[in-house]
């Protein structure tokens, strides 16, 4: 027999893989010429929705697993889904809501529409709690589409895993194991569609349009058995604000109009690959974005939740970048952004740990820029003249950068510790571009611009740098790398904590250990560890923490602190002293973390968000005081045992886009322990039920938090203490199949969670 | 009797030998005869017989997605190796140890205190079968496919793993080896390919991957041993190896 070396045989093979895949593609991507030539034009598409349910239903969760939204030019809602009119607006790479992905751009596709799915790795979807949309509305994404006029839309749903509902215990006349995820069966077995012949939707060539859709679930009977499919009854409506709006029959869309703003405007200087998104505020977050067209004012328009924004205009390199802090939308008049042709640099360095020199992958470095407007009193006002801008970022007097900066380029590193890493893509990134002055009054200044540089990591001292023109490269002074490259080098400390599961476990069991500043849910660490089958305790666990200081106050380096491009030896003593021009600034951890371990089980072959291991909790270990110093937590993590699953239903009376829910557990001593906090839906008017909770059976106290995006939580109000009712014990033979949360296996007999009585109303 | 072949059985994992590596090649063909087949192409049937070629599984993929640039720390683990992984979306995880064992499981945590979203795709083949998300402060998503795993395996051990990136979420065909097997993969950048029990559990023993480009410009690659990224290469193609 020939033998063929694997090399060989690959070489061999790609050509005609790479021929019938070129074939494919080819192919996919030619249009008829009568739509050819009518040119392409952007859609954004954004959902909001409504859930439906039986009497005395109540859900954790209801989630669609979305693979794109399709528009046709026939109004026949019959047609294959083969038929070459679908022009699809599918789910980007990284399934984010607002990123630009114009679907036809995802190279190397083929699918059912010919946009939908990536070459042997299968379609990106994105999962959404339609509960969440409930008088909201979340941006799903921008398609560019064949400019025509389309007759109808449809939701694509993945047909094989349309989504899952999580209901309560005893959900209804629920016989079925609660906060677990049940699959769900579309009623009809399809996507829905939605025709409307009057004309749904007229694409421009090259211009973009809003497409809001409104989606409407109603959920069918409860689970029977903790094996059972749960029937969604899915419609669609399209929320238009034409003069020509489709007629909704199948539900009452909810008014997004209140809770959604469309924005329009133009980039000044652009060329037609400019781009602006609106961002969290402080965050960069990118909740919308939208491209300009190729005209001469190069218009853009975006739909995104009513709100207060950060945004970032771009036009690529060579370009100055125009950043707007703080505004609230809508505006009244268009937003007309600025942008001039200027020198352009690029940005690199590394993430590495200060005690070990080991790179950090997964750091996150964000880069502060100077805003030209500034929102005050509900209005854009210009930073030339409204006064209360900051005109550098680098004065960290705070511990941060400057009140109003805006941050206008995000990154990561990547498994080595570099960046930028992501967002991949070759475009539209300020660190591969960073312009060196930013406008003043539309006018290019003659000084450059300061950075503010900050670098950020999971169980890491944050650190901020300040990112200065030099010359015409950038550096960051003091960072103590060679050059002052832009090289972070982060502190840390480690927390050694020993968890006791309070007897021997009869199987291993996986236990998720996180860290917390005490008080807060502000997470600030995570570690997973292994007790093993027949063993009670796991010892000195370690977990990484920042190393304490007043939070958010600068730290300097400590004198003479030694430097290499390792960062092996940049480990340095906390101060307090703010400083203005020092840098590094290292902000400071929390004095005290709270921690809680959480065990991961199984429910029949799947593994589950919620436990049913009690959840061990620490209050108030102390913080390490210097850099890769250990402190031993006095107190035991204890116990983790099987209680089963318990929930518990209830209402905060009104809510808005920053109001959180928060679990908590009291600890004798000390102060209670926060386990979870949580969006919730925004409801309107007086209901009974807008939240559930899913926990292991144990007394949790549930608290309304108000959030900005920014800002600390400030806490509402809180329940009394609220214990969730025990499951039941049920033999094995008396359901079909019988599993239990904290079931090994194949068991003589399962628990069986039970509902609580809902809480009262929570201020 | 010609071997039979599905579509959903789309070996786009496929285990070599070097002493067989004809029926490599049989294989190989088979693969691009179902490319042709499922799309329709070039007509249907097993044109060539490619013999008694056996189907593989289908390619699993964990697929971290959700705002791009979200930090996450995830441990995947089927019946003999965990690993353990800090990342950012996006984010597309293979193990490459055929015959893989039936159980699989991920559990991973999002790293920020914001709204921001973290999903994970458990991906066979060209479906998803499983997707779970969070929104929330530190928030948690699991996923499993297979029989249930009861716990989480022992650490990788040698942990040898590719990691392939480039600029513009290219696909990438690859084959990865060790001195007794090969598998033959296609995937989207970036991707981190997990190679579980290189020749038999030895430390010493040779690991190489031969990747090529298909779309989305030049390849760059680290292969990691054992915690330690021990070389890392770039280009169209990329040969790149360790022992």
């Amino acid at each position: 027999m020939k033998q063929l070396s694997s090399r060989w045989v690959i070489t061999i093979l790609l050509v005609p893989v790479l021929l019938v895949f070129s074939i494919l593609i080819a192919g996919l991507n030619k249009l008829p010429p009568a739509e050819a030539s009518g040119g392409k034009g952007l859609v954004q598409v954004a959902f909001t929705g409504i859930v439906t349910t039986m009497p005395n239903q109540n859900f954790q969760s209801v989630s669609l697993n979305v693979m794109g939204v399709r528009f046709n030019e026939s109004s026949d809602t019959t047609i294959s889904d083969a038929d070459p009119g679908w022009q699809t607006v599918a789910v980007s790479p990284g399934a984010s809501a607002g990123s630009i992905f114009p679907s036809l751009s995802f190279g190397g596709n083929f699918g059912p529409n010919g946009n939908a799915v990536g070459v042997g790795s299968a379609r990106t979807e994105m999962q959404i709690d339609v509960a969440q949309l409930q008088n909201n509305l979340a941006v799903f994404n921008i398609g560019k589409i064949n400019a025509i006029t389309y007759k109808q839309v449809e939701l694509l749903l993945d047909p094989t895993n349309p989504g899952t509902v999580t209901p309560v215990c005893g959900s209804g006349t629920s016989t079925g194991e609660g906060c677990i995820p049940y699959p769900v069966q579309l009623a009809g077995g399809s996507s829905p569609r939605f025709p409307f012949d009057g004309g749904l939707l007229t694409v421009g060539r090259n211009a973009t349009k809003i497409f809001p859709l409104a989606i409407s679930v109603q959920v069918g009977a409860s689970p029977a058995t903790s094996s059972d499919q749960v029937v969604l009854t899915t419609n669609i409506c399209p929320v238009i604000t034409g003069t020509t709006t489709p007629p909704c029959t199948t539900f009452t869309a909810p008014n997004v109009a209140a809770v959604a703003a469309v924005v329009t405007g133009s980039i000044k200087g652009a060329n037609n690959s400019a781009v602006v998104n609106a961002q969290l505020p402080g965050t960069g977050t990118i909740v919308s974005s939208a491209t300009v067209d190729s005209t001469a004012a190069h218009n853009f328009t975006m739909v995104l939740p009513a709100g207060t924004y950060d945004f970032v205009a771009g036009s690529g390199p060579n370009h100055t970048i125009d950043a707007w802090s703080s505004v609230p939308v809508p505006q009244a008049s268009p937003m007309v952004f600025t942008v001039k042709n200027t020198s352009t640099r690029p940005l690199s360095g590394t993430v590495a740990d200060a005690c070990t020199g080991k790179e950090i992958s997964g750091a996150t470095i964000q880069v502060y820029g100077p805003p030209t407007h500034i929102g005050v009193g509900g209005i854009a006002e210009d930073c030339s003249t409204a006064g209360t801008c900051p005109s550098d970022c680098d004065k960290f007097l705070s511990g941060l950068p400057p009140a109003g900066c805006v941050i206008i380029a995000s990154s990561s590193t990547s498994d080595r510790g570099v960046y930028p890493f992501s967002p991949s893509g070759a475009g539209r990134n300020a660190f591969s571009t960073l312009p060196l002055k930013t406008l003043i009054g539309g006018v290019l200044p003659t000084t450059t611009t300061n950075y503010g540089l900050m670098g950020t990591a999971s169980g890491f001292n944050g650190e901020l740098l300040n990112l200065k023109d030099r010359s015409g490269i950038l550096k960051c002074d003091g960072s103590g790398y060679k050059d002052n490259a832009c090289s972070f080098s982060l502190q840390h400390g480690t927390l050694q904590v020993t968890a006791d599961a309070g007897a021997p476990v009869s199987s291993t069991i996986n236990v998720m250990l996180n860290a917390e500043d005490q008080g807060t849910f502000n997470g600030e660490g995570v570690q997973m560890f292994t007790i093993p089958a027949g063993q009670q305790v796991a010892a000195n666990v370690p977990i990484l923490v920042p190393i304490q200081g007043t939070p958010f106050t600068a730290q300097t380096p400590a004198a003479g602190a030694a430097a290499d491009e390792t960062g092996a030896s940049l480990a340095r003593a906390p101060t307090t002293t703010p400083t203005s021009t020092g840098t590094p600034v290292v902000i400071g951890g929390a004095a005290t973390y709270d921690l809680f371990a959480s065990v991961q089980d199984v429910f029949n072959k799947g593994p589950q968000k919620f436990s049913g291991h009690t959840i061990a909790v620490v209050s108030g270990a102390a913080a390490p005081a210097t850099s890769c110093a250990t402190v031993v937590v006095s107190d035991h993590l204890t116990p983790l045992t099987c209680v089963g699953h318990g929930s518990v239903s209830g209402a905060i009376a009104k809510t808005d886009q920053n109001t959180l829910l928060a679990i908590s557990k009291a600890v004798t001593g000390g102060t209670p322990v926060f386990i979870s906090s949580s969006l919730l839906p925004q409801t309107v008017g007086s209901i009974s039920q807008n939240f559930a909770v899913c926990e292991p059976v144990d007394t949790y106290t549930i608290s309304h938090y108000e959030a900005q995006p920014t800002g600390t939580p400030v806490l509402i109000s809180a329940s009394d203490p609220v214990p969730l009712a025990s499951p039941t014990t049920i033999p094995n033979t008396a359901k079909n199949p019988c599993f239990g949360i904290c079931s090994t296996g194949d068991t003589s007999t399962c628990l069986l969670c039970q509902p609580s009585t809902p809480l009262p109303p929570i201020p | 009797m010609p071997a039979k072949h599905t579509v959903a059985a789309y070996p786009v994992i496929n285990t070599m030998t070097r002493a067989a590596s004809i029926g490599v090649l049989r294989a190989a063909v088979a693969l691009t005869l179902l490319a042709t087949i499922g799309c329709g192409g070039f007509g249907t049937g097993n044109a060539t017989q490619p013999g008694s070629t056996p189907d593989q599984s289908a390619q699993i993929v964990f697929r971290m997605v959700g705002n791009i640039g979200t930090p996450f720390f995830a441990t995947i683990s089927n019946s003999r190796s965990s690993w353990q992984i800090r990342g950012v979306v996006p984010l597309s995880i293979i193990i490459a140890n055929g015959p893989l064992p039936v159980s699989n499981r991920i559990v991973a945590t999002k790293l920020t205190n914001d709204t921001r979203l973290l999903s994970v795709e458990i991906i066979s083949g060209f479906d998803v079968a499983e997707i779970s998300s969070t929104f929330t402060n530190y928030g948690v998503v699991v996923g499993g496919i297979g029989s249930r795993l009861e716990a989480l395996a022992p650490p990788a051990k040698p942990d040898a793993r590719f990691f392939v990136k480039n600029a513009n979420n290219g696909i990438f065909n690859a084959v990865v080896e060790d001195k007794t097997k090969a598998y033959v993969l296609q995937s989207q950048s970036p991707t981190m390919i997990l190679y579980d029990s290189p020749n038999n559990n030895s430390p010493s023993g040779r690991v190489d991957g031969i990747f090529t480009e298909v779309s989305g410009g030049p390849l760059a690659l680290d292969l990691s041993f054992n915690g330690h990224v021990v070389t890392a290469a770039g280009g169209g193609t990329v040969s790149i190896k360790v022992n």
